[in-house]
């Protein structure tokens, strides 16, 4: 009977334990259409800053993935000033007993948060590039450092990877990413590989 | 700095292989003649792979001045060597230093087509010392073609 009680008793202490580590995500709010934004808008120049410092290595504030593109791209909005919320965050904590935080499949995984900056309040436009000549094109359209890019390898409107514009100048849009780490590489030179797919770009808002 | 895998993993083998024989080496030799047939079919092995290498050291060559920005941009140049030309990707700036580290994993070829592995990082620096671009630890496979007993890079396969 004793030995019951201590089972029970630990098994409590354990759920309490639990409670007190878990982060308080409804705090966000748990319905689909909140969306929470920055006063101070988006900066690019911090985004820009973030992927300067990080393109060759992982920052440990973060989980790290194997396949870390679309992380990669998320803390840099993140650094830039787009705000976390219910659909979109990346917790990760240090002193923690058992749960350790979480991570949302938006933040995480290049489809999802394709999907989800195309919808978000932060979306200015979006269009995709299907050649080299197309990227005149988009820089016309007035594509900028800090905005997004994804591509379709295959062509069938599921994302492979993610990445951020870094540099854009007269002839060319450079982007930074992960998880081979690439910085200011051209654009163009995606068309010039084996790579016959296509490229969506997510031009973002400075203020929402 | 440029290494071919084959030949660094065969020097390797090699003076590992000398050096923990080094007090027998008459014994080496003993063993060696007795394996005589299987030795004489690895060493054709290895001389017709290492002149497979040999064959297509240009296009390594070639990639690596790309890099290193020692080749002028231009449309006339064969095949896609321009992929890695720093010069055609950056017209309007002018290269400083270059650190590449460049390693050939293999090369399959029938003297007329075939492929080449490799894997680089690669960073380009301006002349003040700041970083242009960079590339890091990326794995390439080139299909490669011998035109007028030149070889070309006609196509790159690699990661975005």
């Amino acid at each position: 009977m004793k030995k019951y009680f201590l089972f029970l008793l630990i098994i409590l202490v354990i759920t309490g334990l639990s409670f007190l580590t878990v982060p308080d995500i409804n705090a966000y709010g748990n319905e689909e259409s909140v969306s929470y934004t920055n006063p101070m808008g988006y900066s690019r120049t911090k985004a820009i800053e973030y992927t300067e410092n990080f393109f060759n290595k992982r920052n440990n504030q973060y989980y790290g993935y194997g396949q870390d593109c679309a992380n990669f791209v998320s803390q840099c909005l993140y650094s830039g000033g787009i705000p976390i919320n219910c659909n979109w965050y990346s917790y990760k904590m240090d002193d923690c007993f058992f749960y350790c935080g979480d991570v949302t499949i938006t933040w995480s995984r290049a489809p999802e948060q394709y999907a989800y900056y195309k919808k978000s309040d932060y979306n200015y436009k979006h269009f995709s590039i299907k050649n080299i000549s197309d990227i005149k094109d988009a820089i016309k359209e007035g594509v900028q450092a800090g905005d997004l890019i994804y591509f379709d390898n295959d062509k069938d409107g599921t994302v492979g990877h993610a990445a951020i514009i870094s540099r854009v100048d007269s002839g060319m849009i450079y982007y930074t990413a992960h998880t081979f780490s690439r910085y200011n590489q051209p654009l163009s030179n995606y068309f010039k590989t084996g790579n016959k797919g296509q490229i969506y770009i997510v031009m973002l808002k400075d203020n929402v | 700095m440029y290494i071919d895998l084959f030949f660094t993993v065969l020097l390797i083998i090699c003076a590992s292989i000398i050096i923990k024989n080094r007090k027998n080496i008459n014994s080496l030799f003993l063993r060696i003649k007795k394996h005589k047939v299987w030795i004489v079919i690895i060493a054709i092995v290895l001389i017709s792979y290492s002149v497979m290498l040999i064959d297509t050291s240009s296009v390594m060559r070639e990639v690596r001045d790309a890099f290193l920005g020692k080749i002028e941009s231009s449309e006339n140049i064969g095949g896609e060597i321009n992929y890695y030309n720093f010069n055609s990707d950056y017209p309007d700036e002018k290269l400083g230093k270059a650190d590449l580290t460049l390693i050939r994993l293999f090369t399959l070829h029938n003297f007329h087509e075939g492929y080449i592995g490799a894997y680089y990082s690669y960073a380009a620096y301006d002349e003040a010392g700041d970083l242009i671009t960079g590339s890091w630890r990326i794995p390439t496979k080139w299909k490669i073609h011998k035109e007028n007993g030149k070889w070309e890079i006609t196509d790159i396969y690699e990661a975005p």
